[in-house]
């Protein structure tokens, strides 16, 4: 008995030894433009923002850097090398372009990496290259799972199966799915609240409310996360207040009749209020760890590099930071300005 | 044999301020079973709410006694009741407690959707004979009757309250059947279809949603007549037309202006295929489109893979069919909107259709005008056009509000921060 209770006192590593298994095993993902705080496999992060806002163009980014390897065929391309699942409710996933940005990403990192050794000259070499690249791409493609729900039933129905389905890609390929990725978390709520069914009284019967359907979304999310350890981002649309709405007819465009700088917005947003209304219901509310707010601006005059590209603001809501900050999308990335 | 017959039973209500509105019903019982069909009065939206709590409260009472009442009505009658779920009126039946434990009430919309999810379980027993009575008893123990329950449920906590003969292994595959399965198509196809290709990137995509926003007479009928006629010479074309704007005398002109062929009769002739390509339905209210679109689905799911494919769906005004229902319930008319865009981009992706939607613009901040149906609408189509009109000349702008491939830098250098096209000639000038 005693050497029991000894055994059981003895450590096992100590503190540091732990920090730094973990550190290995779940590492800080910086993925630009969520660079300031670091998130990590097991948080939850809501982006919201208003239409066209980028969102899903972050998400794309994000899920590209998880399936890119780290290391491939002696060119470094500072991917994860795991597995992206991407839910997809809004219905609007564009896998043309997908493929193009992923392409452009590959070419890139193989392009940059070339430049410092020496010039492709022989034709052998480009064909070697390019059929390196295709043989990436489709390793790459195989990591990508994406499913795509018209309803509530079947987004639900999917969070059911997803363990069955992420514990037989791990079996067949090996690969560990690290970002679940949801394309507008908000997308069924107006249509869930809209469905009001009457539930019969003296009966045990859970009513198909919002409330309910949340819920359960909220449950099978948390237990999934539970045996599969992923990092879950999701977009959700916003109607910002007035004092940042934007009207896409304004931008300024020459020609345009109505094009003034009436209403370009104050960029300052000191109070800790939410800039817009949140609709989620609270049991999601307080499942997400971290939320972000990303919005489109009118203020060309820092892109000097990109000058094609629209700008956006990034603000961090929660955990707040006071800095905002301005990237743009392009074909191969996320670029940060300020 | 009294209880066979068909029995037709009215109900009136004369309102506050003296209209009187009328519902009907016929009703047909058995045993076990009560049909009731169900109509409001000359099927328009104006059916008030108060007429259809009547409805279904007299068809609830008659059929007092039965295990099962099937309810057709179409759609304006259940209209607030978007998914047809179970449901009862409870305000009716306080006193008569037994009849509600045995009131099961199963709804549909129209003759070919009968959702999968609000079938009972009973239902499914044929096609999946894991569900026999005693797996159904205990799902009845904890409440759930159908499909929908189920997804609600918890089932890890249910497996723990299962007895010995149901397994976790039931469940799993229970849920295997909740789960159909996603397919993957191929989209990649673009249509090159008129000078808005261009701007589009190619054209209008097959399997997304296009949206064409602008104000009153900027082109958006004409583009899309002009579409229409582009692609009806080797793809059929459903035109659902809200206000009757679709004109065969347009048609013709576009087709004339493209058509080189000699003779004359070779020309009738490819005009009398084309007009047999084209499918015009002119609907005046979002139901009547909701059974346009069921019927839809139905006839692409079983049709042979041979002929002529349908390949664009064209929607004037889908405004005209929205607004109405918008203002008056906020979260009903909402609903409503986003189960539309949800059904035609499902249309859009499952069957290969390019989706051509048009919407009209109101007043926004400022004077300038944006486009209708308000910001829940603005994430449902992929991309969106905005029209308008020169003032003083023939010619039309068009302006990309948002486009899956928008941040891609222009090719065309002279145009550098400006997304706009001017067409001189969209082929819509005054004849």
């Amino acid at each position: 008995m005693g050497s029991h209770a000894k055994s059981w006192l003895l450590e096992h590593e100590t503190a540091r030894e732990m920090l730094e298994r973990v550190q290995a095993e779940r590492p800080f993902l910086l993925l630009p433009p969520l660079h300031r705080v670091p998130i990590r496999v097991g948080n939850v992060v809501e982006l919201a923002g208003p239409s066209s806002s980028s969102k899903t163009h972050i998400l794309i980014q994000a899920a590209i850097t998880c399936i890119l390897p780290k290391q491939w065929n002696g060119v470094s391309y500072g991917g994860l090398g795991h597995s992206a699942m991407f839910i997809d409710l809004d219905c609007r996933f564009d896998i043309s372009r997908f493929s193009e940005l992923l392409n452009h990403r590959i070419m890139e990192a193989g392009s940059s990496s070339k430049v410092g050794c020496h010039k492709m000259e022989s034709e052998a070499q480009f064909a070697r290259m390019e059929h390196y690249n295709e043989e990436l791409f489709a390793l790459c493609m195989k990591r990508f799972l994406y499913t795509r729900c018209y309803d509530s039933s079947e987004f639900l129905a999917t969070l059911k199966t997803l363990h069955y389905r992420l514990q037989k890609e791990r079996q067949a390929h090996g690969l560990n799915v690290h970002l679940l990725l949801i394309d507008s978390i908000g997308a069924f709520h107006w249509l869930d609240r809209g469905s009001s069914s009457f539930s019969l009284e003296g009966d045990n019967r859970k009513s198909w409310h919002l409330q309910n359907v949340s819920e359960a979304v909220v449950q099978e999310i948390r237990r999934l996360l539970l045996v599969h350890p992923m990092l879950v981002m999701a977009t959700k649309a916003v109607a910002l207040g007035n004092k940042y709405s934007t009207n896409e007819l304004t931008r300024s465009y020459g020609k345009w009749p109505a094009a003034d700088n009436q209403y370009s917005r104050n960029v300052t947003s000191t109070d800790q209020k939410l800039p817009y209304r949140e609709y989620m219901p609270a049991v999601w509310q307080s499942f997400v760890t971290h939320r972000i707010l990303v919005r489109d601006t009118d203020d060309d005059s820092v892109n000097d590099e990109h000058p094609n590209n629209s700008v956006f603001l990034l603000e961090w809501l929660m955990p707040p930071v006071n800095s905002l900050d301005k990237f743009t999308v392009t074909n191969t990335g996320v670029f940060i300005l300020s | 044999m009294e209880r066979f017959r068909w029995r037709h039973g009215c109900e009136e209500i004369r309102e506050k301020d003296g209209k009187k509105d009328k519902g009907e019903y016929w009703h047909w019982g058995f045993e076990f079973l009560t049909l009731c069909f169900c109509f409001g009065s000359g099927g328009q939206l104006a059916t008030t709410p108060a007429v259809k709590a009547r409805l279904l409260s007299a068809a609830l009472f008659i059929a007092g006694g039965s295990d099962h009442v099937v309810l057709v009505a179409p759609y304006e009658v259940v209209e607030p009741y978007i998914r047809p779920s179970l449901w009862a009126l409870e305000s009716n039946f306080q006193a008569e407690d037994e009849l509600k434990k045995r009131r099961r009430l199963f709804s549909s919309f129209s003759i070919s959707s009968l959702v999968k999810y609000m079938a009972p379980l009973k239902n499914l027993e044929t096609e999946y004979p894991i569900i026999d009575p005693s797996f159904r008893k205990f799902c009845a123990s904890h409440g759930i009757f159908s499909v929908e329950d189920f997804l609600i449920h918890d089932l890890y906590m249910l497996a723990a309250f299962a007895e010995q003969d149901i397994s976790s292994e039931r469940l799993k595959e229970m849920i295997c059947i909740s789960h159909g399965g996603m397919e993957w198509n191929c989209w990649k196809m673009l249509k090159g279809i008129n000078m808005i290709d261009l701007l589009l990137g190619g054209g209008i995509h097959i399997g997304q949603l296009t949206e064409l926003v602008g104000p009153s007479s900027s082109g958006k009928t004409q583009v899309c007549l002009q579409t229409a006629s582009n692609v009806a010479s080797n793809h059929m074309v459903l035109y659902i037309d809200t206000s009757n704007s679709f004109s065969p005398e347009r048609i013709a002109y576009f087709l004339g202006k493209i058509i080189d062929v000699a003779s004359a009769q070779a020309k009738n002739q490819i005009l009398q295929k084309v007009m047999s390509n084209i499918l015009c339905h002119s609907v005046f209210d979002i139901f009547a489109m909701f059974d346009v679109l069921h019927q839809l689905e139905s006839h692409l799911r079983y049709q042979d893979a041979g002929g002529c494919q349908m390949r664009l769906l064209i929607v004037d005004s889908i405004s005209l069919l929205i607004s109405p229902v918008l203002g008056s319930s906020s979260t009903q008319g909402r609903a409503l909107m986003l189960s539309a865009g949800y059904l035609l981009k499902k249309l859009a992706h499952q069957h290969n259709l390019a989706v051509l939607v048009i919407n009209h613009t109101v007043g926004g901040e400022g004077g300038c005008s944006k486009p209708a149906l308000g910001d829940s609408w603005k994430s449902i189509p992929h991309s969106r056009l905005f029209l308008s009109c020169v003032r003083g000349s023939n010619d039309y702008n068009a302006l990309i509000l948002k486009h899956p491939s928008m941040d891609q830098p222009l090719q065309d250098d002279t145009s550098i921060g400006s997304r706009e096209r001017n067409f001189i000639d969209l082929g819509i000038g005054i004849d």
